[in-house]
């Protein structure tokens, strides 16, 4: 309900207490008129929710219980353990002031136990957290945990054959809309990890108009395509981009993110106030800080209150959606019926052949569905 | 703690490096109180919900004002009977939803109690639910049947706590005769927190409610933040004062179906077997949750949306946790259905909560399969509810969930008994204009769905009398005939396609 919407149903009530007469418009009859002048979708992740646990299931309880946001990166015995789903990235040009308040806060953050990563592509010596470099090409010597390599073609499988051989630690691959095709040869070199950018993926010509959970779907369908039939040995999917929230962070973990890249100049935004001097590292370290904390709290309020003891059990499962896009895009089931819109379609597709007695092939079948989901 | 809601600064801030379309004020508050104290920041009232559906569902020649008189349609809901040997009857299918005290201020709490109590004189009874925050002396001690079995020691205790009550709140003024008598049957809330004081919680009560969950803090336990519980919500709930209550997510002895029976047989033993229960829980997997319900012995199956209101939550856990009221009264009624199928059908009742204020609504959950329906943030906008979400501080513009002395209490009852009487009236004349005699009479075929995806999620048909199915069919038939056209226009031999 959005503030238009307060108003109309605010009104209408005092209007009823006041005179306690029936009044000549409904509600709803208002608000659909609100609607119907402007309407405007917004975020389309705010129209998926979760499912959480009653009777059927016991909640966990977040404030008695241990809730796991334990994060392995790696598909080696040198795994790095993240103690959050959060690897902070920085994904454009920050000023110098808000780095060191970056570092103070991460190394405040681990002394207390909540180690969280980052990928830069500065040597930070002196740290007590995760760094994973970003590099363009191997190196001679390497001084982080992990390496990220951009994604550029058949080059990039050759380094990380190459750098394979020489570092131990984590090696992460940023990857483009095209990642489908080329996931399972990183995979065979070395790769330990994929580093989606939903909002670079999503200005691809792949994904153009696709949504950020469609990209995620997409990436994990391709990961989980590698290992079928056996169990991933620690393959992991990072998906950063439009997910700034601890709503979103769960999200996105059920529809299949193993991490969420947080950039950094992100962070520091949710965490700064106007009335916080940018160049005062201590204040600003102390501000981001709280603000892990506190989205610490959520998520594991969040998944406790899915029935989870480990966030990592999250599932699309456990998604419901109040929107057809949404649905289409992350094949997420419609709330109260329990089943995607696609799969309502397949479904009348498939009365339609049997009732007229057509003869459709597979491929064929699917076409009409891609042509009728096309339509929104 | 005050937060700085000028955010402006912050938002520009942020609009130089993310896409704007992924923030809103509420947003970027709720990141910057988390930056501010380290805190999982709260709110009070129910969630934002993208889509509630109402707004997309009409009940066609309904109508709210007529010039006929439709006095006789019966709008009464009965409560109880499934096992119970006793039944609650109200005049209205609508009732008082649970507000507990401490969530709540003791004014606004009088105000409805008052208030029903005038509307019970007048021949109109309400059914109101404590919360789980334990109940009012004289809620628990003002039925005519508690009083005539009440000790003298008892009435004395009563009185000490009213008046320590009363004089906390600068309302020693308060009449006393017209406070200490209930009129109105009283649900009492049976939730993890156990915040009850006697056995006379439960035994004073016409009917119990065993709170699995709420709409608005689903999976997440009861929640009154520190500055809330003042030394006498501390008494009344058995609890430390200033510390904030953070009732378990779930019953410590309530871990599945079978628990649930055994409770449920527990209060029957309690109450020998005369009183009604309610089982409550937020919507989620409503299915499910509705079958064991129906299988524990218990009367009665309440739902709460997940935009149902609170005083408290999580605000994360309120925004994305749970389903809207509408889908979850379609799933809460099939699994009814098919719960009958196989058992022979008995006075089983359905409630919901959530998103629900006003006479349409209402009309619109029975015609959906919802048997009465519970109103909070309805009742708190009589009283005068500005909607600012600031429930959880003790800070309320109007005076209901802080700052109790804004109430004007004699004006919130005069407001409350309008709402009541002007929404049965509104109800009479939907379901009279509907050629019906009784809001029982509302049925599915009463509605229609304005747009496709309501018509998905509630199974109503649309506008033009076709059904969602019908739409997607003749889409795919156009897409069909499109295709076999292409074929033609390329020379292909033609399927055999429409």
């Amino acid at each position: 309900m959005n503030a238009a919407d307060k108003f109309v149903v605010r009104k209408s009530i005092l209007e009823l207490a006041k005179n306690g007469r029936p009044r000549s418009n409904s509600i709803d009859h208002e608000i659909r008129c609100n609607y119907n002048e402007g309407f405007s979708e917004g975020n389309l992740w705010d129209y998926v929710t979760a499912l959480g646990a009653q009777v059927s299931r016991p909640p966990y309880d977040p404030y008695r219980e241990t809730i796991s946001l334990d994060t392995p990166i790696g598909r080696r015995s040198n795994r790095i353990v993240l103690k959050m789903p959060l690897l902070i990235y920085d994904s454009r040009e920050i000023p110098q002031a808000s780095e060191t308040a970056l570092d103070i806060a991460l190394n405040r953050l681990a002394e207390n136990g909540i180690t969280l990563g980052l990928i830069s592509q500065n040597q930070i010596g002196n740290r007590k957290y995760p760094l994973f470099q970003k590099i363009h090409q191997p190196l001679r010597y390497y001084c982080s945990d992990g390496l990220v390599l951009k994604y550029n073609g058949a080059e990039s499988i050759r380094y990380v054959e190459k750098i394979r051989t020489e570092f131990e630690g984590p090696i992460l691959v940023e990857v483009d809309d095209a990642f489908a095709g080329y996931s399972g040869e990183l995979m065979d070199a070395g790769a330990d990890g994929f580093l989606a950018d939903t909002v670079k993926m999503t200005k691809g010509d792949r994904c153009k108009g696709k949504h950020a959970m469609a990209v995620i779907r997409e990436a994990r369908v391709a990961i989980d395509k590698y290992y079928k039939g056996k169990e991933n040995d620690g393959t992991c999917l990072i998906v950063a981009g439009d997910i700034n929230n601890s709503g979103n962070i769960m999200k996105a973990v059920a529809l299949g993110a193993d991490v969420i890249g947080y950039s950094a100049s992100l962070l520091i935004a949710n965490a700064g106030i106007h009335s916080v001097n940018p160049s005062d590292s201590i204040v600003v370290a102390e501000r981001i800080y709280n603000h892990i904390m506190g989205t610490k709290g959520e998520i594991k309020g969040v998944v406790g209150a899915l029935g989870y003891s480990d966030f990592r059990n999250l599932s699309p499962s456990d998604l419901r959606t109040s929107s057809i896009r949404a649905s289409l895009q992350g094949n997420i089931p419609l709330e109260g019926i329990d089943r995607s819109y696609s799969e309502i379609i397949e479904e009348i597709l498939d009365d339609i052949i049997k009732d007229e007695n057509l003869e459709i092939e597979e491929t064929e079948k699917h076409a009409v569905i891609e042509a009728l989901v096309g339509e929104w | 703690m005050p937060y700085s809601k000028d955010v402006l600064n912050l938002k520009r801030d942020l609009s130089k490096v993310a896409d704007p379309s992924y923030y809103d004020q509420t947003k970027l508050i709720r990141e910057a109180r988390k930056a501010e104290d380290g805190m999982v920041p709260y709110s009070g009232m129910g969630a934002r919900s993208a889509n509630e559906y109402f707004q997309f569902i009409e009940l066609p020649c309904a109508q709210l004002r007529t010039d006929k008189n439709y006095n006789q349609v019966d709008t009464s809901l009965t409560i109880g009977g499934r096992y119970s040997e006793d039944i609650v009857s109200t005049h209205v299918p609508f009732f008082v939803s649970g507000m507990s005290y401490g969530s709540l201020k003791l004014p606004a709490k009088i105000a409805l109690h008052l208030a029903l109590n005038r509307l019970a004189e007048e021949g109109t009874k309400v059914l109101m639910n404590t919360g789980e925050g334990g109940a009012l002396p004289w809620e628990l001690y003002g039925s005519d049947e508690t009083r005539s079995r009440i000790s003298l020691r008892q009435h004395q205790n009563m009185m000490d706590s009213s008046d320590r009550l009363l004089k906390e709140h600068g309302l020693e003024s308060q009449d006393r005769e017209q406070l200490f008598r209930r009129l109105y049957p009283l649900v009492t809330q049976y939730a993890s927190g156990r915040f009850w004081k006697d056995p006379s919680y439960l035994l004073n009560a016409d009917a119990i409610e065993i709170k699995i969950g709420q709409g608005a803090k689903i999976g997440h336990g009861g929640l009154l933040p520190a500055a809330k519980v003042t030394e006498l919500v501390a008494e009344n709930r058995g609890i430390p004062s200033y510390r904030a209550a953070h009732s378990p997510s779930r019953h410590l002895d309530i871990l599945g179906p079978e628990d649930l029976v055994a409770k449920v047989l527990e209060l029957r033993e309690i109450t020998e077997w005369k009183t009604p229960i309610i089982v409550k829980v937020g919507a989620s997997r409503v299915y499910d949750d509705t079958v064991i319900i129906l299988k524990s012995y218990a009367d009665v199956v309440a739902i709460d949306g997940y935009v149902g209101g609170t005083g408290a939550a999580p605000w994360e856990v309120r925004d994305v946790i749970g389903i809207n009221t509408i889908p979850s009264i379609r799933q809460a009624k099939e699994a009814s259905e098919n719960y009958y199928s196989n058992h022979e059908r008995d006075e089983s009742i359905l409630l919901v909560h959530g998103g629900v204020w006003d006479s349409e609504r209402i009309a619109k959950c029975i015609a959906l399969g919802a048997d009465g329906v519970g109103i909070g943030t309805g009742f708190m906008l009589t009283m005068g509810c500005a909607l600012v979400q600031d429930c959880y501080t003790n800070e309320c513009p109007a005076g209901l969930t802080g700052s109790y002395e804004k109430l004007d209490i004699q004006e919130s009852v005069s407001n409350i008994v309008n709402y009541v009487n002007g929404t049965m009236s509104e109800l009479r004349n939907i379901v009279g204009s509907l050629g019906k005699k009784s809001i029982r009479d509302l049925r599915r075929d009463d509605l229609i769905a304005t747009d496709e995806l309501t018509s998905v999620v509630t199974g109503l048909p649309l506008r033009d009398g076709g059904t969602y199915r019908d739409l997607i069919k003749a889409r795919i038939k156009r897409i069909l005939t499109q295709k076999q056209n292409k074929r033609i226009e390329k020379g292909l031999p033609e399927d055999r396609h429409p």
